[in-house]
């Protein structure tokens, strides 16, 4: 039979407690000369005896884990040092971005585009016209086709037609690819702005309904014209990307967004109309 | 370990400080690891959940606010972090569904075939008992950190307490220690 002092070899103030109960356990007689005090203590531990007996028990038992804990700090901070910082500070959510965008380009629009809204508002009636005339087109083109060689005798002479009947398939292009996600624009700013085109590169688009803040990316792939009002506004060139952020858009209205120049200080606001099957439209930038 | 020494502990972590750890490590582990076992009553689920507790401790020490109660602090963090694995897993378990002491169930004391008395000692506590103990033992917290955490009457839990040392007294009462314990 194991002795009790075997079985608790771990613990210190075990084997003495065990020690001395085994003696009373196994009946054998206290030894002589052993007081009455220590017999008691055998019989009655202290709660404070039992408590250490306990924690003992405890210690024993828990694992050591200190090797896999700094394995872990390791590979902790090894992913940390390979990671992408991530924004921690709770300015600089999306609401605070947009605010700020938003803000940019209102002070923008006030140092640098309002004094060119005269001609912008001539455009902007010039352009609209247009893209009335373009989707009057659109709708009509294919009865035009169909008609055409029924109006020989009309009134319009053919060069005006064919004018008309080019000026229609180029519109269903468009028409076309505004529907299918992606638009190709144009904009005349005006006569003291640039002439800038742009490419539509949709980043998201969910059956032509518009996400909270989706952002559109839109290319430049044509800037001529150069003109500025302020002498730090960097001209726009091609490839230049300009992230535009759309707040809520909704198909059904007319909607104007703010967008960032990729250059620093410079901003740009445009029009945004219903286009198309699910589409929409820059309609000025 | 004091609250100004954990403070002062979690600060030297902060700075990346790894002796800060163990030094929190080797005041904290038996309290940890208890709370954590008793919880989620698996023992290599515990060892991983001690693990992760100790580096998330690293890890955070940096956004630490100091305060009073840091064992009560610690331990609630420690039982969270179970409780919200234990519903990772999609486990059931609740106090009432806890292996019976002495029962199938998987526990530590079997795995020490040799420590027959000390394991029957324990087995004597239901995990109730077990687990106040354990936090006044290996945490030296108050009754009234212990109710809080547990969410029980502290008149609950003083009675398990007691209950328990009562079970343990019993077992190292003058005659109390039969063969079978030894």
């Amino acid at each position: 039979m194991r002795t009790y002092k075997e079985n608790y070899n771990v613990v210190d103030i075990n084997s003495r407690k065990k020690s001395e109960t085994k003696q009373t356990t196994c009946g054998e007689t206290p030894a002589a000369g052993a007081s009455d005090e220590n017999v008691e203590q055998t019989a009655e531990l202290s709660e404070q005896d039992i408590l250490d007996l306990y924690a003992g028990e405890m210690k024993v038992e828990t694992p050591d884990l200190w090797d896999r804990i700094v394995t872990g700090i390791d590979e902790v901070e090894a992913r940390k040092t390979t990671d992408k910082p991530v924004r921690t500070s709770r300015f600089s959510g999306r609401r605070v971005s947009v605010a700020v965008t938003t803000i940019a380009a209102l002070i923008i629009i006030c140092v640098i585009v309002a004094p060119l809204m005269g001609d912008r508002s001539e455009n902007r009636r010039r352009i609209s016209d247009k893209v009335e005339n373009n989707i009057d087109m659109v709708d009509e083109s294919a009865g035009e086709a169909e008609s055409a060689g029924e109006h020989e005798d009309g009134a319009m002479s053919d060069g005006v037609q064919a004018e008309e009947q080019a000026e229609a398939a180029e519109s269903a292009t468009r028409a076309d690819a505004t529907t299918n996600g992606g638009i190709i624009t144009d904009a005349d700013q005006s006569a003291n702005g640039w002439r800038i085109e742009c490419q539509l590169v949709f980043a998201e688009c969910d059956n032509g309904n518009y996400k909270a803040e989706v952002k559109k990316i839109v290319r430049i792939i044509e800037a001529s014209g150069a003109s500025s009002a302020t002498d730090d506004t960097k001209v726009p060139v091609e490839g230049d990307e300009i992230t535009i952020t759309i707040d809520e858009a909704q198909l059904d209205r007319i909607e104007t967004v703010y967008g960032s120049m990729p250059t620093e200080g410079m901003e740009i606001s445009c029009v945004i109309v219903p286009w198309g099957d699910g589409g929409f439209k820059i309609l000025e930038l | 370990m004091t609250d100004e020494q954990f403070e002062s502990c979690m600060l030297r972590m902060a700075n990346g400080d790894r002796q800060a750890l163990r030094e929190i490590y080797d005041a904290y582990l038996n309290l940890i690891f208890a709370v954590i076992y008793n919880t989620i009553r698996q023992r290599e689920e515990a060892e991983d959940l001690t693990s992760e507790f100790f580096i998330k401790l690293y890890d955070l020490a940096a956004s630490y606010r100091s305060g009073n109660g840091h064992r009560k602090w610690l331990t609630v963090i420690a039982r969270n972090m179970t409780i919200d694995r234990i519903r990772k897993l999609d486990r059931e378990i609740v106090a009432d569904e806890l292996p019976e002491p002495g029962g199938d169930g998987e526990d530590f004391s079997e795995r020490v075939a040799d420590r027959e008395t000390l394991k029957s000692m324990v087995n004597e506590l239901t995990p109730a008992e077990k687990e106040v103990l354990d936090m006044k033992c290996g945490g030296e917290l108050t009754f009234k950190e212990i109710s809080e955490i547990l969410e029980k009457p502290m008149g609950t839990v003083t009675w398990l307490y007691n209950s328990a040392i009562k079970k343990l007294r019993k077992k190292y009462k003058k005659g109390g220690m039969t063969d079978e314990d030894i």
